[in-house]
């Protein structure tokens, strides 16, 4: 802190002409111009350079104040303020404050939206209020993702899995059970006379079929068995970890409980019967195709043999 | 307990006591100034009785006792980063000691600038030209040192005592 103090009263016309240089010095300062430093070393009165040195010290202390104001103006954080004034001290919370606001700003950026601005007025408030629009539509993106997600794997109208993601399931199970030989099944089931149903009773009631053939079938499956719509009435199975006679244990329940049912629209009651071929991954398996076609020759033989069958191949 | 002759700390949390059952009627809050008198006028008897470079030491592994014990009690173990400085926002501001900010956090390098305004130490104490919150390095080394498992220091750059409005520190990992 500087030791000077203001002059006394008693001065003469002398004094009074240094007190006005004095006087012009700090007018220009007020205004923004650069004055030249005061030199009133060599004086006499003690009282008039002291408060020349006050003079040149509080320049000084100004200049670097304007200086540090503006490169923190233009975005330079880490300036340097030095001068020890009152406003010094605001300009350095003021830096401080924009400091964390900037590591605040790249939490948030990296997604945690808890980060809230402080003390800084008008504009904690509209920040805080971004953050938190931030978050939401984060969260309805995100939801949204979820649901374009869920849409791009399933059957809209029956809620099982469309083909495009059952063939990447059994892919991926293929791939699985032949590196760690492990044993799956996959079962292949057509609706009979599926065709005939819509012709006699319309394409809602064949709509309600379906749902309520799937729904049925995910009654009887467990929640590690993928079930598939492959076209209009066709279905495939996939049992992770099922030898065949289990895979075949599975199918008859379906077929039986398919063969139980009775669909009830409007006033129409419609039952009708599904056929199925199982089959499962064998050693001399080379290739997803070899299981697919399989069961697609059990599930023409079954059709073949009478509908309402399971056969396995 | 308190008095035993001893080389390392053999502080306790419990050695706090239990303040709600001991003070029924003033309650677990105290003034700033008696603090403040507590925490001066022992760095004054030390440097006294020693020299500033002892009387620093002291307080700098007074305050990674103090940090070691106060993670220990009042933060949850295993969070990540983020969790724990708004752990430790919370409870410094809840506790009145200081608003704690973050400047920067390298997590690959483990450095880290904070900020403590309002701090309980020094904030409005006479411009000296010192740095004073040697306490307060020792707290937070000894938080991060407890947060990553890793031991940490923490220096002072900036305090009220210097002319700043917040006290800066600068938290590396301790050279091994």
């Amino acid at each position: 802190m500087t030791g000077t103090t203001l002059p006394g009263n008693c001065m003469d016309h002398h004094d009074i002409e240094r007190l006005d240089r004095i006087s012009a010095h700090i007018h220009a300062l007020l205004h923004n111009e650069q004055p030249d430093p005061l030199d009133l070393t060599g004086q006499k009165e003690d009282e008039i350079r002291q408060v020349g040195e006050f003079v040149n010290a509080l320049t000084e202390a100004l200049s670097a104040l304007t200086n540090a104001a503006h490169q923190l103006s233009i975005g330079d954080m880490d300036v340097s303020i030095v001068a020890n004034l009152p406003a010094c001290h605001h300009l350095k919370n003021l830096q401080a404050t924009l400091r964390h606001l900037a590591w605040q700003t790249g939490q948030i950026a990296k997604g945690d939206f808890s980060q809230r601005v402080e003390f800084l007025g008008e504009f904690s408030h509209s920040f805080n209020l971004m953050v938190e629009q931030l978050a939401a539509y984060r969260q309805r993106i995100l939801g949204q993702n979820r649901e374009l997600e869920r849409l791009a794997i399933t059957d809209p109208l029956t809620g099982v899995f469309n083909r495009r993601y059952f063939m990447g399931f059994i892919t991926k199970e293929f791939l699985r059970s032949q590196r760690y030989s492990h044993v799956f099944s996959a079962i292949q089931m057509d609706i009979d006379h599926f065709k005939k149903i819509n012709d006699a009773h319309g394409h809602a009631v064949g709509d309600e079929v379906l749902k309520a053939f799937t729904a049925n079938c995910q009654e009887i499956l467990r929640e590690c068995d993928v079930l598939g719509r492959f076209g209009g009435e066709e279905f495939s199975i996939i049992l992770p970890e099922t030898e065949r006679e289990g895979a075949l244990v599975v199918a008859e329940r379906i077929r039986q409980t398919i063969a139980d049912l009775k669909v009830y629209v409007d006033d129409k009651t419609v039952r009708f019967t599904v056929s199925i071929g199982v089959t499962s991954l064998r050693k001399d398996d080379t290739g997803l195709e070899a299981i697919l076609r399989r069961a697609d020759e059990a599930l023409y033989l079954a059709k073949n043999g009478g509908r309402n069958k399971v056969v396995a191949a | 307990m308190f008095k035993e002759e001893r080389k390392s700390s053999r502080f306790d949390w419990s050695h706090l006591g239990d303040i709600d059952w001991g003070r029924p009627n003033l309650g677990p809050l105290t003034a700033v100034a008696v603090y403040r008198l507590m925490q001066f006028t022992l760095r004054d008897a030390i440097i006294s009785h020693t020299d500033v470079a002892t009387a620093n030491r002291i307080f700098y592994d007074a305050g990674q006792i103090a940090g070691k014990a106060f993670h220990e009690h009042l933060l949850q173990k295993n969070q990540d980063f983020d969790a724990f400085i708004a752990a430790l926002q919370e409870t410094l501001r809840t506790m009145s000691i200081g608003i704690l900010r973050v400047e920067t956090s390298d997590l690959l390098k483990h450095r880290f600038i904070l900020t403590v305004a309002e701090d309980l130490d020094c904030s409005g104490l006479p411009i000296s030209d010192e740095l004073v919150c040697t306490f307060d390095e020792g707290f937070i080394s000894s938080l991060f040192s407890a947060h990553f498992g890793k031991r940490f220091t923490a220096r002072e750059t900036d305090c009220w005592c210097t002319g700043d409005r917040v006290c800066r520190f600068e938290v590396v990992l301790a050279d091994v």
